[in-house]
């Protein structure tokens, strides 16, 4: 809906208070909240949550900088900062954030790199062979009956 | 006036309006024998007449601010007669965005006049506001009272402004508003109530209207001291 100009440079949205979006709100520019959204919320750019803003939708967005209320999942792709009034009811998902003392979330979050590591190649080598030896031989001596004799 | 267009090497045809003469008509006939530019001279009533009737044509639209309600050209940094002569003598000319209110165009802005209103944008989302005092336009230059250096309100972007103000705090002596800047191509003005919406002090409509960016849609002699 909202992109960038000719030129490239992008336009701001402010949603002052007293206002109210309903819908999906889309945006390439960066986004000022002070007023009430319902519905989902997305920009590339910076999105900035005012103290007494309203929230009730499922928020994306390149950075963000909250100090009011979101009551939906929140992705952001970089840096996400909560302020010490944020209240967030849902999940965080962020590259890096900073929670300031006092700040209150009520959900999963998910901070830094989303990939567990793996075990280095060799470690995985050799215990598939132990693992794979065992086995056999396990499965060997269940398949031979035991000599009463012995 | 002519004798200050004069002394700065401006001579032209004077046409003369009156409720008897057609502007639509008699910028046709101008047109076809030849004319490049137009000069409006009168107030905002008078340029929102004369860009109606040139739109779409191959010529180069001056403005002269003459008697009251002169809001536009002041918005172009055109402050009186003076200015309006160098700036046409000067002669830069830009392509400028214009807003289309239905099937009419407006160069400044649409006011809302009853400021409670529902607007869509595009079917997508609808902004709405909870004051009935609020003030809502539809801005393609930067209204008077709306301080400069904001990236909102640039006639060459391809976008117009849905400026919502509120009153936010109540002094001893003045209201401070909240705003709220909303840029878009499209959208639809619907109200709880049939509203008024007045383009460019020039012609009201009735709600429901759609209104939407047209780029680049007509060229203009601007001043030096414009902010765009």
């Amino acid at each position: 809906m909202f992109k960038g100009d000719e030129a490239g440079r992008e336009v701001d949205t402010v949603i002052g208070p007293s206002v109210k979006v309903e819908g999906d709100f889309e945006a390439a520019g960066n986004v000022v909240v002070e007023g009430q959204v319902t519905g989902n919320l997305k920009t590339d750019r910076n999105l900035q949550v005012g103290s007494n803003a309203k929230i009730f939708a499922n928020v994306s967005a390149g950075s963000a900088n909250i100090a009011g209320e979101i009551q939906g999942n929140v992705k952001i792709q970089d840096s996400l900062d909560l302020s010490n009034s944020a209240r967030v009811f849902g999940d965080i998902k962020c590259k890096t954030a900073s929670i300031a003392s006092g700040a209150v979330v009520n959900g999963k979050v998910q901070i830094g790199e989303q990939k567990k590591s793996k075990p280095e190649a060799s470690e995985i080598t050799s215990g598939k062979t132990k693992k794979g030896k065992a086995s056999k031989t396990n499965k060997a001596a269940e398949a031979t009956p035991p000599d009463p004799l012995a | 006036m002519e004798m200050q267009l004069t002394d700065l090497g401006i001579g032209g045809k004077i046409s003369r309006l009156s409720p008897l003469k057609n502007l639509k008509q008699l910028i046709e006939e101008e047109v076809r024998v030849g004319v490049k530019t137009v000069v409006a001279v009168g107030n905002d009533k008078t340029l929102f007449q004369v860009i109606n009737a040139i739109v779409g044509r191959p010529v180069v639209l001056g403005i002269v601010p003459f008697g009251p309600n002169n809001t536009i050209a002041h918005d172009l940094g055109i402050n009186s007669v003076e200015d309006a002569t160098k700036t046409i003598s000067t002669r830069i000319i830009q392509k400028i965005d214009l807003g289309k209110i239905n099937n009419d165009y407006f160069v400044s802005q649409a006011t809302i006049s009853d400021g409670q209103a529902v607007i869509e944008f595009d079917d997508k989302f609808a902004v709405s506001t909870e004051h009935a005092g609020s003030k809502i336009n539809v801005c393609n230059l930067r209204p008077a009272h709306v301080a400069a250096g904001q990236n909102h309100f640039n006639p060459q972007d391809g976008y117009l402004d849905l400026l919502v103000e509120t009153a936010s705090r109540k002094g001893m002596f003045r209201t401070e508003f909240a705003k709220s800047i909303f840029p878009f191509k499209r959208i639809f003005i619907r109200g709880p109530k049939t509203a008024s919406i007045t383009a460019d002090g020039g012609k009201i409509f009735k709600t429901p209207v759609k209104i939407e960016a047209a780029p680049q849609k007509i060229k203009m002699i601007v001043s030096k001291k414009r902010d765009f």
